[in-house]
């Protein structure tokens, strides 16, 4: 254990994100958001969603260090009288959990399917990159856009729908490794002495095409939650039950031309941190795992 | 180079084909038009009737069948809102869109070529470092928040410019566009901006990185020991050269900004189709839906098939297959 630690802090990676001031910066602000918003049922002055701690006397406060502000609503409160910063914290719960459960799932396909293609060649190979040639001829934010909007809104189908239209990255990337590495010798080798298919994708070949994946999906991280947002602000993402950002955003240029600004700006700062700090460390990763990207 | 094209050409078909089962399938999977339509307490008879009329009565290939047969003739059927031919909606939407997508493309080929260039020959300089941050946060601001920033600035905080809609046209060479007349740019500014903003961000980033590239020959030591100004250098010798694939990329944006601009449209209530698309899939619109998604994908499969055939006339020494 000591010794893995001590291997660590000498590797490459960790010095030069030692030496990376901005990289330093964009986990330490990733790091206390995703901290805030899952224990957002402790720290948040209250919970936005639960009636009993709601009251309509409370609404449309600005934000506390203004004239009308209350110290109870830090960022202000809403229409329904819920306060900006709890909902943000609750809200943001939710777009990194899209975020992530979505960039699993469009991972697992792009990529599985990407290996098989790649190993495999052949016809399998041709009908794969077909799909993925037709779903590329689309931008995927329009794909979303147009599923969700005959599906309707829900998290589960947000995630489904999102993942699926993104697998197609994963798959590229996954099948150019795969068909660089197939011909290697360590891959003969393992088929020589009898090793199954199946085995060997999973035991030699994906833990050798991890690199490159793991740069895409940190920044897919940042795509999809931005794609989450848009959808949500659309009104074809997050139910209006639950909290999200883009819900938030969205009611806010409702009402934009009132003057009640925090209802925007706040939401949309912590979006825009997200995105940027995932984005920093992304191009980071890519930089120093993979020089060849750049 | 025949082959090729036919190739080509017969891939496209293919796409369009499938897109065009993909859109039918999923717009009649979901949603009941007759019941959107109609008031909920109609008389079963009239529901029967619309459902005739609209020839929702026959099996789903039947009517599949149908709709490719009208689609070849550029019948797409009545806009069940507006009762009108759908396509027509949808291809009087069009120019609008355009004409914002090109204002966009402006914009950013205006900011985004000379700060990557920049960028590049100076990569040290703290303005250059500004420069690289700055295209990271455009990648990350989402196109509907720009665009409500945008307004809080420039519409409610300081009251210089229109939040929405598109300003007087004025005809120019038989064209009739807003981008002819002053009120007109002042309406289309933010909008294109905002459109535009994700394009910067990526060409200052594509720019860099090929005029590095570029930057690493030999031919540009040579100029430079043979003392050329450094000014000619990069502008005439390595800014021209990363130019091809600059311009590939720009092509293909351009499908991509018609795409998007259904979430610029939105906002600044700009009146392109992709405000109406928005609108008529919150009414259900089922013959404007599939005009909109098939105009689209006819235009970006030509732009695709366009641009490689550049590509190959740009540089013909990639290889056709």
């Amino acid at each position: 254990m000591r010794e893995k630690l001590r291997k660590a802090l000498n590797s490459d990676l960790f010095y030069s994100y030692k030496n990376n001031k901005l990289v330093i910066l964009a986990s330490i602000v990733l790091l206390l958001i995703v901290f805030s918003s899952v224990f957002a049922a402790f720290i948040a002055p209250h919970d936005p969603y639960n009636l009993a701690s709601v009251s309509l006397m409370d609404s449309m406060r600005p934000p506390s260090w203004m004239e009308g502000g209350v110290g109870k609503f830090v960022f202000g409160s809403d229409l329904q009288g819920r306060g900006v910063l709890s909902t943000i914290l609750y809200g943001t719960r939710i777009s990194i959990m899209v975020g992530l459960a979505a960039v699993a799932l469009g991972g697992t396909v792009g990529v599985t399917l990407g290996m098989i293609s790649g190993y495999f060649g052949g016809k399998v190979d041709s009908v794969i990159m077909r799909m993925a040639d037709v779903q590329l001829s689309f931008p995927t934010t329009m794909i979303a856009i147009t599923v969700m909007a005959f599906w309707g809104r829900g998290i589960l189908k947000l995630i489904i729908v999102i993942g699926l239209a993104t697998w197609v990255t994963y798959a590229r990337t996954a099948r150019g490794s795969t068909l660089s590495l197939k011909n290697s010798e360590f891959i003969e080798a393992a088929k020589l002495i009898g090793v199954s298919k199946t085995k060997i994708i999973m035991r030699h070949v994906l833990p050798n095409i991890l690199t490159p994946i793991i740069v895409i999906a940190t920044v897919q991280i940042a795509q999809v939650i931005m794609l989450e947002a848009t959808l949500s602000f659309l009104g074809m993402g997050v139910p209006l039950t639950e909290p999200s950002l883009g819900l938030m955003i969205s009611d806010g240029y409702k009402r934009l031309l009132s003057g009640s600004w925090w209802l925007v700006i706040f939401p949309g700062a912590v979006l825009v941190m997200i995105v940027l700090s995932i984005n920093v460390i992304g191009d980071w990763l890519r930089d120093t795992l993979n020089p060849k990207l750049k | 180079m025949l082959e090729y094209i036919g190739k080509r050409i017969w891939q496209t078909l293919i796409v369009l084909f499938l897109v065009s089962i993909i859109v039918f399938v999923m717009v009649n999977v979901n949603g009941d038009p007759v019941q959107s339509l109609l008031p909920p307490d109609a008389e079963p008879w009239a529901v029967e009737e619309l459902r005739t009329s609209l020839g929702l009565d026959k099996p789903l290939y039947v009517q599949y069948f149908m709709f490719v047969k009208n689609a070849l003739q550029g019948d797409m059927g009545i806009s069940y809102y507006q009762q009108t031919p759908a396509l027509n909606l949808v291809l009087d939407r069009l120019p609008k869109t355009v004409e914002l997508a090109l204002a966009a493309i402006l914009i950013s080929i205006i900011i985004a070529i000379p700060a990557g260039a920049y960028a590049a020959v100076k990569p040290e300089s703290p303005f250059s470092k500004f420069i690289m941050f700055g295209s990271l946060a455009g990648i990350s601001l989402p196109t509907f928040l720009s665009g409500i920033l945008l307004i809080l600035i420039f519409a409610v905080t300081f009251s210089w410019l229109p939040s929405s809609g598109r300003g007087d046209a004025a005809q120019f060479l038989g064209m009739k566009s807003s981008l002819f007349t002053l009120d007109g740019w002042k309406h289309i500014i933010m909008p294109a901006a905002t459109l535009g903003l994700y394009m910067v961000a990526m060409l200052i980033r594509l720019v860099r990185a090929g005029m590095m590239e570029v930057l690493k020959q030999d031919y540009i030591s040579f100029a430079k020991a043979k003392g050329m100004p450094g000014r000619i250098i990069y502008i005439r010798h390595a800014l021209k050269n990363t130019m091809i694939p600059v311009i590939t990329v720009i092509g293909l944006q351009l499908g991509r900004l018609i795409g998007f601009s259904m979430i610029t449209e939105t906002i600044f209530a700009w009146p392109g189709m992709g405000k109406l698309i928005l609108d008529s899939i919150n009414r259900l619109d089922r013959p404007v839906i599939m005009s909109y998604i098939l105009v689209v994908a006819v235009i970006f499969a030509f732009i695709n098939l366009t641009v490689d055939l550049l590509y190959y006339f740009f540089d013909p020494r990639i290889e056709l297959n």
